[in-house]
């Protein structure tokens, strides 16, 4: 049986707002999407936080990007999902289902 | 296009005392989350958040190495203050300044310069011997210095009143200042003063 990683919340929202920004996915561009998409606050040293338990389970890789200057000249750090990470992905997802499915106090409530 | 600078002391903080080695992405991404519009005291929280965050993780990642640091930098002071001291330093100073628990007088502004240099010591000993951690230790020592100075808020609080109607206390209140704010600033300068060139 392969071993899966348990995605935690905070870990599920980085890992789907990275596959929703694609080629564009770094520091600034995802905190925002999970502001917007997520409804919460988030800080930046949380997010690099949780994509390096990420990158160190295999989950996510990373790329130095071009340096610009209302950034003082500093690169970016550009991350991307991997396989195994989409793989958990849509493991987790399909475990939520589970658990979701058959619950009557959340029949006809609107997500 | 024109480019706003974000608060200078922020970026400083963040310059010397975001742990890990490779930061510089964080730092361009809170400069470009500024130039974007967000505030200054967007830029302060981010700022603080990055830096407990990063010694958070490293404290939870060698939890030993930390509390061997945090010894390190005691064991240094309480060998000064207990052993060196009283052997070496109160029979001079005695010989030299009349003895006097006034702040301002010669001896005990001696004293304080001498503590402070001390606790500069402490500081750039916990760094030099945790040098990958450097940060995160000399960070966790100041602060555990911080923590066992707050004993004397109680003190500190009932002065700062009384400097209000009586100035006679204000000396005091400077002192018990000057332990509780340049004790752990003198550690983090300590610490500073290992800092390789990037």
């Amino acid at each position: 049986m392969a071993k899966h990683h348990h995605l935690g919340t905070f870990e599920l929202a980085v890992m789907l707002a990275l596959m929703r920004l694609g080629d564009s996915a770094y520091g600034i561009p995802i905190s925002r999407e999970i502001e917007e998409r997520g409804g919460r606050g988030v800080t930046l040293g949380s997010i690099y936080a949780t994509l390096e338990r990420l990158k160190t389970k295999g989950l996510v890789y990373s790329e130095i990007g071009e340096p610009t200057p209302e950034r003082g000249g500093r690169a970016k750090k550009y991350f991307r999902v991997t396989e195994t990470g989409l793989r958990e992905v849509r493991e987790t997802q399909r475990v939520l289902k589970r658990l979701w499915q058959g619950l009557r106090e959340l029949e006809g409530s609107r997500a | 296009m024109r480019i706003s600078k974000p608060p200078i002391p922020a970026t400083w903080l963040l310059e010397h005392f975001l742990p890990g080695s490779e930061n510089d992405h964080i730092i361009g991404d809170l400069m470009e989350g500024f130039q974007s519009g967000r505030s200054r005291m967007w830029y302060w929280k981010e700022v603080l958040a990055a830096i407990v965050i990063g010694v958070s993780k490293e404290t939870v990642k060698h939890p030993l190495l930390a509390l061997r640091a945090i010894s390190f930098g005691w064991g240094t002071w309480l060998l000064f203050y207990y052993a060196v001291a009283p052997k070496v330093l109160y029979p001079v100073f005695r010989r030299i300044f009349t003895p006097s628990g006034y702040p301002f007088s010669p001896g005990q502004l001696i004293w304080t310069v001498t503590s402070l240099l001390v606790l500069v010591g402490s500081g750039w000993i916990v760094a030099r011997f945790h040098r990958p951690n450097r940060i995160t230790t000399v960070l966790l020592f100041a602060l555990s210095v911080f923590i066992v100075q707050l004993r004397t808020f109680p003190w500190l609080w009932s002065t700062a009143a009384n400097s209000l109607t009586n100035t006679r206390f204000l000396p005091y209140l400077i002192d018990g200042l000057e332990i509780q704010i340049l004790w752990p600033a003198a550690i983090l300068f300590g610490g500073l003063l290992t800092r390789t060139k990037r």
